[in-house]
């Protein structure tokens, strides 16, 4: 399946879920925003949300430093 | 809709010396002197006189915003003049707000600056808030942030946010009351402690909060005017590096405990317990597993047998370090702990006892024993022991 990770195309394969994701790319659940196809996940979307051919995929890790 | 009663931009005049002085505003459609009179009559909180706060207080002050308030109860130190201009090197031991409200003064004398000289917490931050109109968000840590977002909720105020890290910055605005959604929605449950690095350790480019603080600054200008479109409910993101902004939509969660439909905090709690950040009294009251920095400096010169582990980062072991000791940096220490002896005493040291104490618990879980916590870092080694030593 291909999905746009952060504006750039990657290939995954064997997974089906967006927490299936996040453990492929050994991304910690920590302080993360996604974003899914131009919607900004609510924590407890994260959960089973199908990832399909094409979707778009933003991550972002907030940071508390001023 | 303005962030103040319409009535208190009716005794707001501008006088000769305001009219030339904000000449470039007048000349803007969307400001004029009505605008100005509406920034002369406005107030902003800056929590925080350090890297977003500086630029943010420096542009606010120079639009001519009436009046500002500055929280900070830190002294100027000399790391954190690469990135914040409100202090210079003749302002070094002073108190920050002090040597903020000379650089505000300076750059303009018609604003009133208001000092808070003491932390930003949850006994007294109702208090300073409610005095003023917006509230920038230019805290350093998560624990000050959720505090700042809740009071802002509470008081129906907008809450401007900046973060920086590294290379990136992120700006939102907060308000509930607006519509959008709080930093809570965003971020319903604090990282565990430790897991994403401050500017301290993660290191920050200097010039970046100069791009996050100025970009706070004009969306307190906007929402004072009452112009444009604000920040709400959209995130922006900035990466220096590959000098790219991304917009992330964010959404208003209903069931959000202090902006949701029904809400379960409805006033300051313990943010130090929420976010699980390791109180000073329950490190020194361990006991056994502490370590004062005496102490460690009398073994080390009674040639004592044990290891000394530092467990910073390489670069801030390269700015200073203790003789002898070992470096494994913590997020290491899970693989690299078979290196260790099981059965040697080992005195665990970072910069100032929090990273230290999280590497104790990690290795007695793997059944280490004879552990200690030196209490206060390096850097109370470098205040007490060896006054000589480079700090940071």
């Amino acid at each position: 399946m291909n999905l746009i990770i952060n504006g750039e195309q990657r290939a995954v394969s064997g997974l089906q879920t967006l927490p299936e994701l996040l453990e492929a790319l050994a991304l910690p659940a920590d302080a993360l925003l996604i974003e899914h196809n131009g919607l900004a996940l609510l924590r407890d979307e994260w959960t089973a949300r199908p990832l399909a051919e094409g979707d778009r995929i933003e991550f972002l890790r907030i940071t508390a430093g001023g | 809709m303005g962030v103040f009663a319409p009535q208190r931009l009716e005794s707001t005049n501008l006088s000769p010396e305001e009219l030339t002085r904000y000449a470039r505003h007048l000349a803007l459609p969307l400001v004029g002197v009505e605008g100005q009179r509406r920034l002369k009559a406005a107030s902003v909180l800056c929590i925080g006189t350090g890297g977003l706060g500086s630029p943010a207080a420096l542009y606010l002050a120079a639009a001519g915003v009436g009046r500002i308030g500055l929280v900070d109860a830190d002294t100027v130190e000399l790391s954190n003049l690469q990135r914040q201009i409100l202090h210079g090197t003749g302002d070094l031991g002073r108190k920050k707000v002090l040597s903020a409200c000379d650089s505000l003064r300076e750059v303009n004398p018609l604003v009133k600056v208001d000092l808070y000289d003491t932390q930003f917490r949850a006994g007294n931050a109702m208090g300073i808030a409610a005095d003023y109109d917006v509230v920038l968000d230019g805290t350093d840590n998560f624990a000050t942030r959720y505090l700042s977002n809740d009071i802002c909720v509470f008081l129906k105020k907008p809450n401007i946010y900046g973060s920086i890290l590294r290379f990136d910055g992120q700006c939102s605005v907060f308000a509930p009351h607006l519509g959008g959604p709080c930093y809570r929605c965003m971020l319903p449950e604090p990282p565990p402690a430790g897991s994403v690095p401050a500017c301290a350790e993660g290191g920050v480019l200097g010039v970046l909060p100069g791009i996050i603080g100025t970009m706070q600054a004009i969306e307190a200008i906007k929402l004072i005017l009452g112009i444009g479109e604000p920040l709400v409910g959209r995130l922006i993101h900035f990466d220096a590096l590959k000098f790219k902004f991304r917009e992330f939509q964010l959404r208003k969660d209903p069931r959000c405990p202090v902006c949701g439909e029904h809400p379960s905090i409805t006033e300051p709690v313990d943010y130090d317990r929420f976010c699980r950040v390791p109180a000073l009294q329950s490190r020194t009251e361990a006991g056994e597993g502490t370590l004062s920095v005496s102490a460690l400096k009398a073994k080390l010169d009674a040639g004592e047998r044990f290891l000394l582990l530092d467990v910073r980062e390489p670069f801030e072991w390269d700015i200073c370090h203790i003789p002898g000791a070992q470096l494994i940096p913590l997020g290491s220490l899970p693989l690299r702990m078979n290196e260790l002896d099981r059965s040697g005493a080992i005195a665990l040291l970072c910069k100032s006892g929090v990273r230290s104490a999280k590497a104790l618990e990690l290795l007695k879980g793997a059944g280490f024993t004879r552990l200690s916590n030196v209490e206060g870092g390096i850097a109370a080694w470098a205040r007490e022991v060896d006054l000589e030593m480079a700090r940071y």
